[in-house]
């Protein structure tokens, strides 16, 4: 030993030189979000500016649509009234869904038709026009009588064949005065009410059917692992029913031996019909038959002046450290020569240095190592 | 075992699985290094994930010449650095240049410290000697780097090292001895 004593530098040095602590979860979590995030930002973006749009629209809507009704006679509210109930079962939330549907069943054909012509209001397109977009089916009603119409849905209540006739009207009164937008308006304005009605209704009895089934099994997952190649690990889950993982095990604890880093990935199902997702990394290391320091201390003291590799049985090997600006400043082929801690001659400056080691075993096999070297005073 | 290099690769092309193995093969280390920076470890979690989401964007600057630790390890202190100099304007004041003599224990001293009283101690210090120290006495950069850096003289470098110096070993006299730590 050169001395009794350290210096205050050395001491943190050495303590410093390999230390490290795990982060916590959440730190992955949010580079991963970061990394995601670019994509994901636009779509949701563009997005919402749809969803805003068609919302504030249907709130325009809504609103044109309440103070006409609150000024229409009392017939008017009468018929408007079975429409609710006819779109209330017939129109899905998702207004395209009710368009494909729409075109199959009959009596929602009508709606179909409140739907292009609110299209057609805002585009102030002739009814003409719109008579060729539509349907065979759509075309034929549309263009015939109101009579024909009620014949061609006889299982319509009678109610609903009111307010077909009563849309038929409108169609009529458009294709004789293009230029008289209420009409169409406010068909829409009954459609998108409803719109806006069903959606809260649905919402609501989803979350409380979620409130409900909040299971409070916990689930342990195994810790991510790291073995050498051809070593066995276990992986077990506590706490479910079932088990399904990506290997095609269903055991909670299996037993594995991968040749390469895996990431292991399983399906819990708990007491409660829940499912909970997992997935553990196995990492593997090729546990080297080279030792490779970590620190040395060229002080001439004789112990641990040379920074060297200790190994059996390589075939071919080269060694090269870097400094912290990643340039070489020391390059082997010899096993047996190590790095005295000189640049150019000149004691190099104490700190952290970094190596890269490629070698060949007598397997010939191939060996790529890397690691860093904390040269000590 | 999978290199490196496959890593950088897979990492360059998006795949999230790489992009996971990169991280969990240096994640810990690099918070070793990182925690070194700051006063908690909240902060240098936050200074690790800025480190990698900056790893991450300049993969493929990455040429493959020297150490990939190395580069990784350069840019959290580089990350620690920009915290360091957006956090602080003004610290450092007295320019004092004394002589840079060796401190060290006396011969009866205990020197088996262990490293988390280490690490405390050394976070404790004020931004401007933690920050000095750190790179001097671990990192191994010359006075003239960290001026640089760290936009002072050498001489103020060089008065600040000692000071963190002479503080950090007030410290751990008081330490070895079991009294209170919070000394400054």
């Amino acid at each position: 030993m050169k001395n009794n004593y350290k210096d205050i530098g050395d001491i943190y040095r050495e303590a410093f030189k390999d230390y490290s602590k795990k982060p916590s979860a959440k730190t992955w979590e949010n580079i991963e979000a970061k990394l995601t995030k670019p994509v994901s930002v636009t779509s949701g973006l563009l997005k919402n500016n749809y969803f805003i749009a068609f919302s504030s629209m249907l709130i325009v809507a809504v609103i044109v649509f309440i103070v006409l009704r609150n000024t229409n006679s009392i017939e008017e509210l009468n018929i408007a009234d079975p429409i609710e109930n006819v779109s209330v079962i017939a129109s899905p939330e998702n207004e395209e869904m009710a368009a494909a549907v729409a075109v199959e069943v009959e009596q929602e054909l009508t709606e179909s038709k409140t739907k292009r012509k609110t299209i057609e209001a805002e585009k102030i397109i002739p009814p003409a026009e719109q008579k060729d977009d539509v349907e065979v089916n759509l075309k034929s009603e549309q263009s015939e009588s109101q009579q024909e119409l009620s014949q061609s849905t006889p299982e319509i209540s009678t109610d609903k064949t009111e307010q077909i006739s009563s849309e038929s009207d409108i169609v009529n009164n458009d294709a004789l005065n293009a230029a008289e937008k209420n009409i169409p308006n406010k068909s829409t304005t009954t459609e998108t009410g409803i719109l806006e009605q069903e959606k809260p209704v649905e919402e609501t009895e989803k979350t409380e059917d979620i409130i409900e089934d909040v299971p409070i099994i916990p689930i342990e997952f195994p810790l991510d692992q790291k073995i050498c190649r051809g070593e066995k690990a276990n992986l077990e889950v506590k706490g479910g029913i079932t088990y399904k993982w990506n290997n095609g095990e269903e055991g909670s604890l299996i037993s594995i031996n991968p040749l390469v880093t895996t990431i292991y990935a399983v399906t819990v199902t708990d007491a409660g019909q829940n499912l909970h997702y997992g997935s553990i990394m196995v990492e593997v290391y090729e546990c080297s038959p080279l030792f490779v320091p970590d620190a040395f201390t060229p002080d001439g003291d004789g112990l641990n002046d040379v920074f060297i590799a200790k190994g059996t049985d390589i075939i071919e090997f080269d060694l090269r450290v870097h400094s912290r600006t990643g340039k070489m400043i020391f390059e082997t082929n010899n096993i047996n020569i190590g790095w005295d801690g000189r640049i150019d001659g000149k004691m190099a400056q104490p700190g952290v240095y970094f190596y890269t080691i490629r070698f060949v075993d007598s397997l010939k096999k191939v060996h790529n190592l890397n690691g860093h070297l904390t040269l000590l005073r | 075992m999978i290199s490196d290099e496959e890593i950088i690769k897979g990492c360059i092309n998006g795949d999230k699985k790489f992009q996971h193995l990169l991280y969990e093969k240096y994640a810990s280390s690099m918070l070793g290094v990182c925690i070194r920076y700051f006063k908690d470890t909240e902060e240098a979690e936050d200074a690790l994930q800025e480190g990698f989401i900056k790893v991450f964007k300049n993969l493929k600057k990455f040429r493959f010449e020297g150490s990939f630790e190395g580069w990784i390890r350069r840019i959290m202190i580089n990350t620690a650095l920009n915290y360091y100099r957006s956090n602080l304007k003004h610290y450092f004041h007295s320019d004092i240049t004394e002589n840079e003599n060796k401190i060290v224990f006396d011969k009866d001293f205990n020197q088996d410290f262990y490293v988390e009283d280490l690490l405390k101690i050394v976070r404790d210090l004020p931004p401007g000697y933690r920050m000095i120290f750190n790179l001097f006495e671990i990192e191994g950069y010359s006075h003239k780097e960290i001026a640089a850096q760290m936009k002072i003289s050498k001489n103020t470098s060089k008065s600040q090292l000692l000071k963190a110096r002479k503080l950090l070993q007030k410290k751990l006299t008081l330490l070895s001895k079991h009294e209170n730590v919070e000394v400054r």
